[in-house]
């Protein structure tokens, strides 16, 4: 290639990029939400890819040490923990990191899923408003995948951004994401000795055990004031101190993750995070005596960031109010829970507006969490709001759909909501749901010669549920 | 004997086994913890083995039934 400096930019040479291979339905990103996407692409018949930045599928629930695949189990979903399970790799909501890519691996196989690994998106190929490819870097150089459906699962709205749509970030007043994690596992654990401790059955999240250090002057206690979570890996010896656990609780404040500067800041940030965690946890924790730091995430706990901007903004007081939807495809019961964009702790309220249209502060079924509203206004438990009992919220299509793109969906992370709304769909298999949901939606709309905006939303629904999807069906009538 | 289950320290709320249990032995106290109905408990471990935090363990109890 050849370039020229002008004006402080580097130009490029008007250059041609050979076409690699041409799909019906490309799926950019490979986390669960773009594995849920190709496999059901796949599983329609359509010849269909899924681009991976990175060495392996499944994103943060195998490279992120995220290895905690919560929300409801249906569809693909089910599929891939049960696969999980014959391999010992599954149990009470924990996943093997390592099994789950083999599992994903499987699954790509097994329903004809192509994939490429290590081949990140750089651009995109627009003409008018409709997405016709994707360019994607090789070790030979740029190389364009032309294709019929895009599906945007880059959990950073990548795709979308470079066909040039809308997109938004992080919180409203100026564009700052939810705090990030770098998980990491300890080796060397007496999960019984801790299971059983007083500390595990009397201050679970450590909300106590911090509080005192922080008196003490500890430094840990400037990175989080509780235990996010703490899975327990399965398929190791135990009983023995010899079991190991990924643990969430080193956090990034300030976060900016679309750009690359202050991501490799979170990186070596939550390396020496996770040195001084595992030594404060060595000292300070029952089981934990022999414990050691096994590994560092290959892949940073993003929460939040570039999400697209779509026909249906997803929102707080969707989950507040437990909010049914005409459109749904896909339901979660995971609350809002913003990680401290700026200070320890994690906001599990919002600012929102009460039946009667006054304001309050809703909190999460399980409390505000570690930062407490002000007290200018009532607090009211957001299970109040919700008298039928029917706690789950839907999430529905338009949310996937991005304003002025045709041929594209989102799924995952991304999709268009504000962060309060995305603070709650944002769970592995709520992910990897909106991804089936998508993948369907993409082939359907093949079949029947529309745009992805324009298709009908009861067929959707109705194959959804006819391939195991769990969109409220059981719950309630979705009239379909 | 039989064998119920019940709610220990360390419920995080996620309200996964109020969902999942067949019998909806499972209410949950807002801001405290869920909880399990013993009388309609049927000791079939669906909401153990979805508790994230592990926080469901299995009690024996002496049956009713001579």
């Amino acid at each position: 290639m050849r370039y020229s400096m002008e004006n402080g930019h580097i130009r490029a040479d008007t250059r041609s990029i050979p076409v690699m291979d041409e799909y019906d339905v490309v799926v950019c990103g490979g986390g669960v939400a773009g594995v849920g996407a190709g496999l059901a692409a796949a599983r329609a018949g359509l010849r269909t890819i899924i681009l991976e930045t990175y060495g392996a599928l499944g994103g943060l629930a195998t490279l992120g040490l995220v290895n905690i695949p919560l929300d409801f189990v249906s569809g693909l979903g089910r599929e891939m923990i049960d696969e999980l399970e014959k391999l010992d790799g599954h149990w009470h909501r924990n996943s093997d990191p390592e099994k789950h890519k083999l599992v994903l691996d499987r699954m790509m196989k097994k329903y004809g899923c192509d994939v490429l690994l290590v081949t990140p998106l750089i651009d995109t190929f627009v003409e008018g408003d409709t997405v016709r490819g994707v360019v994607v870097q090789t070790k030979t150089g740029p190389q364009v995948i032309l294709g019929k459906r895009f599906i945007d699962a880059s959990g950073d709205s990548d795709l979308v951004y470079f066909a040039g749509g809308a997109v938004e970030c992080g919180r409203e007043s100026d564009g700052i994401s939810m705090a990030c994690s770098l998980e990491f596992m300890l080796g060397g654990v007496d999960w019984e000795a801790y299971i059983n401790s007083d500390l595990k059955q009397n201050d679970p999240q450590w909300i106590r055990l911090l509080a005192k250090c922080k008196e003490d002057g500890d430094p840990v206690t400037q990175i989080e004031n509780h235990l996010n979570w703490m899975t327990h890996l399965p398929g190791r010896p135990q009983h023995c101190g010899k079991d190991e656990v990924s643990i969430c609780i080193a956090h990034s404040r300030m976060c900016r993750p679309t750009d690359n500067r202050d991501l490799t800041r979170m990186y070596i940030e939550g390396r020496e995070q996770a040195d001084l965690f595992s030594r404060f946890i060595k000292k300070n924790i029952p089981g934990f005596e022999h414990s050691y730091l096994s590994q560092t995430a290959a892949l940073l706990g993003v929460r939040e960031s570039r999400r697209i901007v779509g026909e249906y903004r997803f929102t707080g007081e969707d989950i507040a109010y437990a909010r049914k939807k005409p459109d749904v495809i896909t339901i979660s019961q995971h609350g809002f829970d913003v990680h401290g964009i700026e200070t320890v702790g994690n906001q599990k309220w919002f600012r929102g507006r009460l039946p009667d249209g006054s304001e309050a502060y809703i909190t999460n079924r399980g409390g505000y969490g570690s930062l407490a509203p002000p007290t200018d206004l009532p607090t009211v438990n957001m299970t109040e709001l919700i008298p039928d009992g029917l706690y789950f919220y839907d999430i529905p299509y338009r949310s996937l759909i991005p304003t002025q793109l045709d041929g594209v969906l989102a799924a995952g992370r991304n999709i268009s909501s504000n962060i309060f709304g995305q603070s709650g769909s944002r769970l592995i298999l709520c992910c990897m749901s909106m991804g089936e949901a998508a993948g369907t939606a993409a082939a359907l709309s093949l079949e029947h010669g529309v745009q992805p905006r324009a298709l009908d939303v009861p067929t959707l629904q109705r194959t959804l549920i006819r391939q195991g999807l769990n969109i409220g069906q059981d719950y309630r009538d979705i009239g379909v | 004997m039989r064998s119920i289950y019940r709610v220990r320290g360390g419920c995080t709320l996620c309200a996964m086994c109020y969902y999942v249990c067949p019998t909806k032995a499972i209410s949950l106290k807002p801001n405290v913890t869920a909880v399990i109905d013993a009388e309609k408990c049927i000791g079939c471990g669906q909401c153990a083995d979805n508790c994230q935090a592990e926080a469901i363990v299995r009690v024996e109890r002496k049956t009713d039934i001579h």
